[in-house]
């Protein structure tokens, strides 16, 4: 695998790599050495080819068209061409646009081009790196899994192969990591090939479209390892990942690009070239209010190594101009070719014309300006960038609008000063009163699905309810819409005030020396963007206006947006903005015979039973009758009272509205169209903004089915009892399935979605026989699904169709037809989709739908198409990262019910993505949340159904290369064993425990080879999967091994896999620091690991800010295991605790758990000695102790 | 002390700016050479909620003295800062 990281150096994006297939050695003594693991550029070129050349021109444009809207110009570079300029071709390819200068750049060493497929030209180059390391080599990346081993490492100077990327190139590479996750494998052979000086093929395969997804982990592994390659074999295995130091500048290329989208921009005349005396025209980025304050942050956090070409160069030195070259290249990107039509200027037109032209060409250079023509042009160019940035002074003024008071038309802006530090941190400069981003991914992504707020109402997918504090500026508490702020605490300091009470004399430490004339200055600005203002200027100290519905509605509708994006604090009423006329749909459910077939809403309920339906036009929870919207149409204003509230309407909206009356909608429909109505939720211009049904139509639409519902029994068949939400689970999901209906259970981890949906299918086979069931999972719970089915529904007949001799065309059928339960994966069911898209299933379960999430992945699609009765999605994280993810599994559930893509995209997505839309995230929650059944473990109800501390087994499963080595190490050790005697003999069993259960933890803990870690382990690729949900709910898990070796290989990767701080402690550190990672661990807030060896953590510490445990291998000591789970679970701790072991099915690992559970009592009198008793083993008994299982491999 | 393979100090005095600037030096970062000092998660830019038009600058700002054959210069960019917003 190849870790690709990325630097900054002097215009250009390098770009190098370490390949873990290199194993680290000693290398010469020449000055500076070459790096004894890098990747050449040919395997670097190779592998990027697979992100760069899996785009086509079409599909370029589409991911850039963020930025631009148009296609990529040829040759495109924002590069500073003054020390890059193009020089010919040099390969003789249309792409290839020349060899940059770059050996004038210090510490860069070009070595000849490489054209990337698509106009995308790198330049092959050599850099010189400070890295850390020892005396025979240089440190690895934690990303890479090699071992470290230098005593005492010191920064040394290395040479590493490179490619540099133009900012153009830049934005393509680093645009394309926005799904960071593992990338690859490149398939070579079918794709462009570029015919260039180092003869590379580049593919089309794999890329970052899917790579992501998790559940292409099983293919990702095979097809790298077996790719077949046509490349000079140093790529050898090709598949790659980003190393941090790229992602970071992944993340500093979104900066850039959404500094250009947001025209945060402005043209300049700079002096660029190695002398400093060449003057060119760029495009420099206007840092004021919240991307300002985002510097310091991402100043801090860049690596190190970003910056560690030949010096060790100041963070905020490097990220500005890595910022100016990548606004600047996609600037370029975005505008027009030409801003001016008419002929090309030519080296004697007047500068700004030359200037212009240079502003969107290949060449930003301007050779040969006139001093005089430079000056007066840059001058004004200066002065208009340093008025931008008086735009976001420390303190502005704020505009609230007031609305007046009983019956009148007497509206009020109030003026006023607050520090724009808080306008900055809230979005819309403070609209929403306190609605705060917290940096918090849970809750950013809306706790996982907007219906949990019907829950718990603290989903972070915002609801209007901010809105409802009557327009406070942050810090103005206590303000009743007086605007004289009496009535706050005075313990709360003061963040705003009025300008009436500024000039009465009252003062803050933030408040300038001449409040008054600040105040003045920014509405004379101000002014600009909203006209009318300039009434405000009469008064010699502006305080406020008294203005009419008509200025007020101005000001709402235009004035307040461009306001508050130039940085202005605005306030406006709650009303503000919101949904003003919509749709109620009322139905209710049918007696007697008019019910027809399925009962219309009652008793035995279908799809196709009728209600009657009516439809009416209403602003809130108002109808609103014809008279009084033909009162509302022929008003001049559209800002209206409507029964003591005030709305603004639409042209649009009422014509819609008046066409509703008029048709009068209503009469009888049937339930499903009725569920189709409801999800569709109206049109644009006149939205369902309410629901009233009765009936269990009603239950359903309500959202709180599960509660509603009559509750299902749990089924005589299973092994255990339901807690009393899973009882309202299994409700849930009997109703969905009984209409034929498919739905999403997205309760959080630990809840038991395996034993509601084991329940269920229980459940539905004491009244009938139904088909089998499919369910899809991620290869490494294949093992957890068998051993709970056998737990909890061992009646249940459980067929695994997976692996290599897995049952193929009428075997499979057959048994098929044997099953309840047929188990596969993701992987295998798309591999195998033809045979398993010819049997007839009751229902297609996909476990971790995540794995789903990208609708136009293989997977996904494959999934959708395998017919079945009905579908439920199984998931702890509905929505990872944006709302699309959830329309792919909801179609998954119920094909087409959400509509088109396209549609829900602009219905719900981009109103409640870009703007958080109060209305559209209360339609999306009015639309899915029938089919959503989400609890959290943090609701108060869930709490009190739970134990405060859960024990839950964890069954992985081995990989081929696992259960290879554990073979070897048996048949070698058991020959030990057989032929020793007395102490040596216990010391080979002791041994052969040892090797095997490190052959269970990772294949690279037994051979110590510093190989990589990335899919070889099925316990590591579960831990994976469990500390990214941890992590994703926002908690904190402690992760317990026996093995230090084990802990130091996990903490640098699972820290860079999970992008999260994982902290290690261990017998090797001194008290000192142990404190320290406790305080951390305790103190702060952000979700993350703490990896700790057993033996050096397992009594003392208190670390309560855990909610998870887990236990990577066994001690077999129960009281050992206990005392080390009570770090999290004891005194002080407030939350459920969830602890997790994991065992190694059909390994020693699981027969020694049967041991301990059959012989509970046993166990605490033998087992409890720790392994020793082990020994006494006869040898036969260890053979079968040992022996590896048929279903112990993946 | 740096090691640059030859025994020879480190090129252009590589450690004063970033020294001069607070940061801690790389010989201080070596466990976090290759890391953020933060999550990702945290420094992704946050979501544009505020619906500005692209051409906010253009409108709040004096336009400069600029003109490009006769034409104000901001009344050339009007346009094309809008389209970058996707209006």
């Amino acid at each position: 695998m190849l870790v690709v990281h990325g630097v900054w150096v002097d215009g250009f994006l390098g770009v190098w790599a370490e390949d873990t297939a290199r194993a680290p050695r000693s290398v010469s003594r020449a000055a500076p050495r070459p790096h004894p693991f890098a990747a050449s550029t040919t395997a670097l070129a190779t592998a990027l080819g697979g992100i760069l050349g899996d785009l086509s021109i079409e599909a370029l444009n589409e991911a850039l068209s963020e930025v631009s809207g148009r296609p990529l110009p040829r040759g495109a570079s924002g590069g500073r061409e003054a020390v890059a300029a193009p020089q010919g071709a040099a390969t003789g390819t249309p792409a290839a646009t020349g060899t940059p200068s770059v050996a004038r750049i210090p510490g860069v060493t070009s070595t000849g081009t490489v054209a990337t497929p698509a106009d995308t030209t790198a330049v092959e180059g050599e850099l010189v790196l400070l890295l850390p390391g020892s005396a025979s080599g240089p440190l690895p990346s934690p990303e890479s899994g090699l071992a470290s081993r230098a005593r005492s490492p010191r920064i040394s100077a290395w040479r590493v192969p490179a490619l540099l990327f133009r900012p153009a190139g830049a934005l393509r590479l680093l645009g394309s990591l926005s799904d960071l996750g593992p990338v690859g494998p490149v398939g070579l052979g079918t794709g462009l090939g570029t015919g260039l000086g180092v003869g590379l093929g580049v593919g089309s395969a794999g890329g970052a479209g899917n790579a992501g997804d998790p559940g292409n982990a099983e293919e990702a592994g095979d097809a790298g390892r077996t790719g077949d390659t046509e490349s000079t074999g140093e790529a050898g295995d090709l598949v790659w990942e980003p190393a941090l130091s790229l992602r970071y500048l992944a993340v500093v290329a979104e900066h850039a690009r959404g500094l250009v989208r947001r025209g945060r921009i402005l043209p300049q005349l700079v002096l660029e070239g190695p002398e400093g005396d060449v003057h060119a025209a760029r495009w420099r980025p206007v840092l004021t209010g919240a991307d300002l304050a985002a510097l310091p942050a991402l100043t801090a956090a860049m690596p190190p190594v970003c910056r560690a070409v030949v010096r060790e160069r100041p963070a905020g030195e490097v990220l500005r101009e890595a910022l100016d070259g990548l606004v600047d290249g996609a600037a370029r990107l975005s505008l027009p070719g030409r801003l001016i039509l008419g002929n090309r200027p030519g080296p004697k037109t007047a500068l700004p014309d030359r200037w212009l032209y240079a502003l969107t060409g290949e060449d930003a250079s301007l050779p040969g300006a006139r001093q005089d023509e430079a000056t007066a042009l840059g001058e004004a160019l200066t002065g208009w960038f340093d008025s931008a940035h008086e735009l976001g002074g420390p303190v502005r003024v704020c505009f609230r609008l007031i609305e007046p008071a009983g019956d009148g038309d007497s509206w009020r802006v109030e003026f006023g000063l607050a520090p724009a530090a808080d306008l900055d941190t809230v979005p819309g400069g403070g609209h929403d009163g306190g609605e705060e981003h917290t940096g918090d991914r849970r809750r950013e992504r809306g706790g996982g699905h907007p219906g949990e707020q019907q829950r718990d109402g603290d989903g972070g997918l915002h609801e209007g309810r901010e809105r409802e504090n009557g327009g406070e500026f942050p810090g103005d508490r206590g303000r009743e819409g007086d605007g004289n702020g009496r009535g706050r605490e005075d313990h709360e300091p003061v963040r705003y005030l009025s300008a009436e009470r500024i000039r009465a004399g009252e003062r803050a430490p933030w408040l300038p020396e001449r409040p008054g004339e600040l105040i003045r200055a920014d509405l004379s600005r101000a002014v600009r963007l909203h006209p009318d203002l300039y009434v405000a200027l009469r008064a010699p100290e502006p305080v406020a206006l008294t203005v009419e519905t008509a200025w007020a509605f101005s000001f709402l509708r235009n004035g307040a947006p461009m306001l508050r994006a130039a940085g202005y604090g605005v306030r406006l009423p709650a009303w503000a903005g919101r949904q003003g006329l919509g749709l109620k749909l009322t139905t209710r459910t049918l007696t007697g015979g008019d019910a027809g077939d399925g009962g219309g809403g009652g008793e035995g309920f279908g799809l196709g039973g009728r209600v009657s339906v009516r439809l009416d036009v209403a602003v809130g929870d108002h109808t609103i009758s014809a008279e009084e919207l033909a009162g509302l149409a022929a008003l001049r204003i559209p800002l209206v009272r409507v029964r003591g509230r005030w709305v603004e309407l639409d042209d649009q909206q009422v014509k819609a509205a008046l066409k509703v009356i008029e048709q009068r909608g209503g009469g009888e429909r049937t339930v499903g169209e009725v569920i189709r109505e409801v999800v569709e939720g109206g049109d644009e211009r006149l939205p369902l903004i309410a629901v009233d049904a009765d009936g269990l139509l009603g239950d359903l639409l309500s959202g709180e089915a599960d509660r509603r519902l009559t509750p299902v029994a749990p089924p005589r068949a299973l092994r255990g009892s339901l807690r009393p939400y899973q009882e309202r689970g299994l409700s849930w999901l009997s109703f969905l399935s009984g209409l034929g209906l498919g739905g999403i259970l997205a309760d959080d981890m630990g809840l038991g979605k395996t034993v509601s949906t084991l329940s269920l299918l229980l459940s539905e086979r004491e009244t009938g026989t139904p088909a089998p069931t499919l369910l899809v999972c991620p290869m490494s719970l294949i093992g957890n699904w068998q051993k709970e089915a056998s737990r909890f529904a061992p009646s249940l007949r459980v067929h695994v169709h997976h692996g290599g001799t897995r049952r193929r065309d009428e075997e499979l059928a057959a048994a098929v037809r044997e099953a309840d339960l047929v188990v596969t994966t993701y992987g295998t069911a798309l591999r195998d989709l033809g045979a398993l898209a010819g049997l007839g299933w009751e229902r297609v379960v996909c476990d971790e739908a995540q794995a789903i999430k990208n609708s136009s992945a293989q997977q996904s699609r494959a999934v959708r198409s395998i017919p079945a009765r009905t579908r439920l999605a199984l998931t702890g994280t509905p929505v990872e990262n944006h709302l699309a993810e959830l329309w792919s599994i909801m179609e998954f559930c119920n094909p087409g019910l959400l509509g088109p893509a396209r549609r829900f995209r602009t219905r719900y997505q981009e109103p409640i993505e870009t703007r958080r839309d109060p209305d559209a995230t209360a339609a999306l929650k009015r639309a899915t949340g029938p089919f959503v059944l989400r609890r959290l473990k943090t609701d108060r109800s869930i709490i009190s159904d739970l134990p405060e501390k859960q024990e839950m087994k964890v069954w992985c499963t081995l990989t081929p290369e696992q259960a290879e080595l554990y073979r070897a190490v048996t048949g070698e050790m058991l020959g030990r064993i057989d032929a020793s005697t007395g102490i040596e003999r216990r010391g080979n069993v002791l041994a052969t425990m040892t090797k095997l259960k490190q052959v269970c933890n990772h294949p690279a803990q037994l051979l110590k080879d510093g190989s990589r870690l990335a899919g070889r382990s099925g316990k590591l690729a579960r831990l994976e999967e469990l500390a990214e949900e941890i992590v994703e709910e926002g908690d904190k898990a402690l992760v317990f091994t026996q093995y230090a070796a084990f802990g130091a290989l996990l903490q640098p990767y699972l820290a860079a896999h999970l992008d999260r701080p994982v902290l290690w402690l261990h017998g090797g550190l001194p008290k000192r620091k142990r404190d320290a990672l406790v305080e951390r661990f305790q103190g702060q807030d952000e979700p993350m690991l703490f990896l700790l060896s057993l033996k050096a953590a397992g009594v003392g510490l208190n670390l309560t800010a855990a909610t998870h445990v887990v236990h990577v291998d066994r001690w077999w000591n129960p009281a050992v295991e206990d005392q080390a789970t009570d770090r999290a679970f004891r005194i002080g701790q407030t939350r459920n605790v969830q602890v997790r072991k994991f065992i190694c099915l059909d390994t020693l690992e699981e027969r020694i758990d049967e041991m301990i559970e059959r012989k509970k009592a046993l166990a605490q009198s033998v087992v409890g000695t720790g392994e020793d008793w082990i020994t006494d083993l006869s040898t036969d008994q260890l053979r079968e102790l040992f022996r590896l299982g048929p279903g112990a491999v993946s | 002390m740096h090691d640059t393979g030859s025994g020879a100090r480190p090129p252009d005095g590589r450690t004063s700016k970033a020294q001069s600037s607070g940061e801690r030096t790389f010989d201080e970062r070596i466990g976090d050479f290759y890391s953020p000092a933060v999550s990702l998660n945290r420094l992704r830019p946050r979501p544009d909620v505020t619906g500005a038009p692209a051409d906010l600058l253009l409108r709040a700002l004096e336009p400069p003295a600029v003109k490009v054959r006769h034409i104000p210069l901001v009344d050339l960019l009007r346009k094309p800062y809008r389209e970058l917003g996707g209006d």
